[in-house]
């Protein structure tokens, strides 16, 4: 599955969320502290819609993802 | 109308849901992950957790936050609606959070929970090659560190905050189950550094983590410090529902006792709103049974009075609002620091740092109001019935 | 040695009197059984608003209002104090006719407000939905942080605190829960919906409040909003309403208002009245559907039955002084009120002409009958 954040693409595994995908990119600034919907810290700008929480959201081909 | 709801479909809510629907009640379950299975199934579980619900009838709700209670009726919304949910049975299976201790560098890229390290690399954290301490307390911590080698990280330390004497004697009154998984934990992590007694102190580097300080003063370099001190109960929706009937409050939401606990207390449940209360009723000496253990593993993974003096001035305790230890130290209460410097205000309510300060400054959560979670404000409009 | 004043109450209303009885030279202890500005205070909204139900109202708010101002560049970054003004939105074009009159009789007292079109009003807030009629806008009003505001009037009074629950006031004394009393040479009434506990003659109701915050959002909206259909809501019938009010604020969250409700007690959210105010803030301001609330809460406004505070001696009193009553406005008018106590306690010129706010007024009344 081929996503982009902060305007590079990459490839993203299968059942992969959307937290994750940020970190294996190593995004700066990029912080999630619980990776299961209580802390807040995950949340990015996803297709628009801004704060939504990443680890709570599995990737979908052609996503695109700001972190800030 | 005798209509189940059940909230949380980890283990508890799971077989709850089951049990009440063989019972022949008609079951909703509703969770907020893209797939049912908890903490311990996360992502499903590899299919465990949906097995669980083959061959009963269980509408089952995935994505979906239950975001208030009043009456009989749960507002849950899903990415693009709202629902109007109405019970005439609840179980409550919320499940349990993290507990996050501050400590200079714990707000990093790199630092994290160590549940939550679990959790991202079942959702496809890639940690190959890269070198993780893991720290805190509990039994989590040999799961997580096995789970990371296994998916081929580098494990530089285990750092268990308990002292070893502690977690011997209750090592010692395990079931033989228990101790078999953990000698398979401990086989797998051959060769990792495993410290009792010992702590992160601290994490440093500049954009990220690079290293962390230990107690006993050593520094170990890392690209990942995940660091979990126990788990809480998730009881906001519990405390919203206080003095409603027909309410079930089972699993780690009511005292945290893994997963035999969860099982156990979610069957008979399960059992009672169906109206089988002498099932439900066999189940009672194995919940007293979990219900002990909860209490041993509670006493030996207490986290020690010196974590308390890990924040400095300086240190973030609450992250949503950037409040900083030394801005709380010397209040009052909760309600004060609330007020005054928002702490506790944010997004997440207070789910970090509520224990947090209950833990540094024995401040008490006060009151649970609708929303517990984020909702939009169309959720709040009131949705649609279902 | 005793305190020249006592005062009993520390939300906003009782610290502006503590500040202003220091600033007179007063020596000052407030009597505080919660949190300072965990009352009322902490649950309203920050509004600093000149408003003109009456000419008495006026002078009060405007008068405090200028004093927020003047404090403004004075005050601690975490009162967030921003002048951010309000606009008065019009739905319709009878409205308009509200909003046209207003801007005359404002102008008339030399309060600068500017009416706004349509245009202007979607050029302004382009989340407000099309179609409405235009706004009068008020440059001079301003938004604060309030419950960080009365940390700072109280540390600024240096006002010792006294965290007990006060029982009883009487001439130079103010009983306390714990057995003790506080002697004082003046003593004050400023305990927001409770007053009448400790004032005898005083009419306050309860009139409970919901509000709504949401997630930070930068730049959603510039100026606090208010249908002006809010006056009816705040001054019109008992019975409940709601109205769309909206604050901006410095963390770029939005505040969402207001409803009133007479008789009830509780302090729970109720989702009758939640849902029905977000209906009505949605009819304003479409886009608000999808934002992400964190959290709704109530608070109690003190009503009293003109809707003007008391503010000066108690009823038959000689060294006891109300300060309380203020409806939905004790944060706009508390630096005023402040300043009435003050001059009524240690003599010296008024702000505004007192006689409207005096508590007796009342007891005067009944007397009548
Ligand atoms: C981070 C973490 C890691 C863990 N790792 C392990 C491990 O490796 N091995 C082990 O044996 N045990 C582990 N545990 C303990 C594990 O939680 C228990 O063994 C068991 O899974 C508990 O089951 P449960 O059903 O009570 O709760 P949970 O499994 O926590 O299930 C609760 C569910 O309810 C959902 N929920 C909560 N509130 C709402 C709401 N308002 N609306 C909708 N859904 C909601 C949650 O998202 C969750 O899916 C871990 C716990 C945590 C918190
Ligand atoms: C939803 C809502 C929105 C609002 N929005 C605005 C707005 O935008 N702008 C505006 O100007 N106003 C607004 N208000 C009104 C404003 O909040 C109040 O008018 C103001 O806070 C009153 O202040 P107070 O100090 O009189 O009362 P309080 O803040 O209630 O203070 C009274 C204090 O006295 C203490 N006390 C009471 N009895 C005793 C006792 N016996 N012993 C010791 N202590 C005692 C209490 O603990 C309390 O702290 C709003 C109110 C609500 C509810
Ligand atoms: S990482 Fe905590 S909410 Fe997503």
């Amino acid at each position: 599955m081929r996503i982009r954040i902060d305007g590079r693409e990459f490839e993203a595994p299968e059942q992969c969320s959307v937290a994750a995908a940020i970190l294996n990119t190593g995004a700066a600034g990029f912080a999630p502290l619980c990776g299961m919907g209580i802390c807040m810290q995950c949340r990015a700008t996803v297709d628009g819609a801004p704060l939504m929480q990443a680890c709570q959201l599995p990737c979908r081909e052609g996503m695109t993802v700001e972190t800030r | 109308m005798n209509r189940v709801v059940v909230i949380g479909a980890g283990p508890a809510g799971l077989i709850a849901a089951a049990c009440a629907a063989q019972g022949g009640r008609q079951v909703t379950l509703v969770d907020d992950n893209p797939e049912p299975g908890g903490q311990l199934w996360r992502g499903g579980g590899g299919g465990v957790a949906r097995q669980k619900l083959e061959g009963v009838n269980v509408a089952l709700l995935n994505g979906a936050r239950v975001v208030a209670a009043h009456g009989n009726t749960l507002t849950v919304e899903t990415r693009d609606r709202a629902i109007a949910l109405h019970w005439d049975q609840l179980i409550v299976a919320a499940g349990a959070r993290e507990r996050f201790l501050p400590f200079p560098g714990w707000t990093l890229p790199g630092a994290m929970g160590a549940g939550a390290m679990q959790a991202f690399i079942k959702s496809g954290l890639d940690v190959r090659g890269k070198r993780i301490v893991v720290a805190g307390t509990g039994p989590i911590l040999l799961a997580v560190a096995a789970l990371a080698k296994d998916k081929g990280a580098e494990i530089a330390a285990i750092c268990e905050q308990a002292p070893a004497w502690r977690v011997r004697r209750f090592a010692f009154h395990l079931s033989m189950a228990k101790i078999l998984e953990a000698i398979h934990l401990k086989r797998k992590l051959r060769g990792v550094p495993l410290y009792y007694g010992t702590w992160v102190r601290e994490a440093e580097g500049g954009e990220r983590v690079r290293r962390v300080i230990l107690s006993d003063g050593r520094a170990i370099d890392c690209d990942y410090a995940a660091c979990g001190y126990g788990l809480v109960p998730n009881t906001e929706l519990l405390r919203l529902l206080e003095g409603r009937e027909n309410v079930h409050a089972v699993g780690e939401c009511t005292g945290i006792g893994g997963y035999l606990k969860s099982a156990v207390e979610g069957a008979a449940a399960g059992y009672r709103v169906a109206g089988d209360d002498s099932q439900a009723n066999k189940l009672r000496p194995v919940i007293e049974q979990a219900r002990k253990f909860a209490v041993r593993l509670e006493r030996t993974f207490a986290p020690r009075a010196e974590l308390r003096s890990l924040p400095r001035d300086e240190t973030v305790v609450c992250r949503c609002e950037g409040v900083a230890f030394g801005a709380l130290r010397d209040l009052p209460n909760w309600r004060y620091a609330k007020l005054h410097t928002r702490c506790g205000m944010g997004p997440c309510q207070g789910r970090v740092c509520g224990p947090a300060v209950e833990f540094l400054f024995g401040w008490k959560p006060d009151s649970t109001r609708p929303p517990v979670l984020p909702a939009r404000v169309d959720t709040l409009m009131g949705g649609s019935d279902a | 040695m005793n305190p020249d004043v006592a005062i009993v109450g520390g939300g906003i209303v009782g610290a502006a009197c503590a500040d202003a009885c220091a600033a007179a030279g007063l020596c000052v202890v407030v009597v505080e059984h919660g949190v300072e500005g965990g009352g009322a205070t902490g649950a309203g909204m920050g509004h600093l608003t000149v408003m003109d139900d009456s000419e008495a109202q006026f002078a009060l708010t405007r008068c405090s209002v200028d004093l927020w101002n003047r404090l403004g560049p004075e005050l601690p970054a975490n009162v967030e104090y921003t002048p951010c003004g309000t606009l008065w939105v019009a739905a319709d074009e009878e409205e308009m006719g509200w909003v046209r009159r207003k801007h005359a009789w404002h102008a008339d007292r030399g309060l600068r407000t500017e009416i706004l079109d349509a245009a202007a009003l979607t050029e302004a807030e382009p989340n407000l939905r099309r179609g409405l009629a235009g706004a009068l806008r008020v440059p001079c009003d301003s938004v604060i942080y309030q419950p960080a505001a009365t940390r700072f009037l109280l540390d600024r009074s240096r006002a010792g605190i006294v965290r007990v629950r006060a029982t009883a006031i009487g001439e130079g004394s103010v009983r306390l829960a714990d057995g003790g009393q506080l002697s004082a040479g003046a003593v004050v009434n400023a305990a927001g919906v409770d007053a009448p506990r400790l004032t005898p003659g005083i009419e306050i109701e309860p009139r409970k409040g919901h509000l709504l915050i949401t997630d930070r959002l930068r730049g959603f909206a510039r100026h606090q909003l208010v249908e002006l259909g809010y006056l009816k809501s705040a001054h019109g019938s008992r019975g409940d309403s709601v109205a769309f009010n909206l604050q901006p604020r410095a963390t770029g969250q939005l505040l969402i208002g207001s409803s009133r409700q007479m008789g009830a007690t509780g302090p729970e959210v109720e989702p009758r009245m939640l849902s029905w105010m977000l209906r009505r803030a949605v009819e304003f301001m479409p886009a608000l559907r999808s934002l992400p609330a964190i959290r709704a809460w109530t608070g109690f406004r003190p009503c009293t039955p003109d809707n003007l505070p008391y503010i000066g001696l108690a009823p038959g009193a000689r060294s006891i002084y109300v300060a309380a009553g203020h409806e939905g406005l004790g944060i706009a008018t508390s630096l005023a009120t402040g300043l009435l106590i003050a001059a009524a306690i240690a003599g010296g010129p008024t702000p505004v002409p007192p006689a409207p706010y005096d508590p007796a007024r009342k007891a005067a009344h009944a007397h009548s009958h």
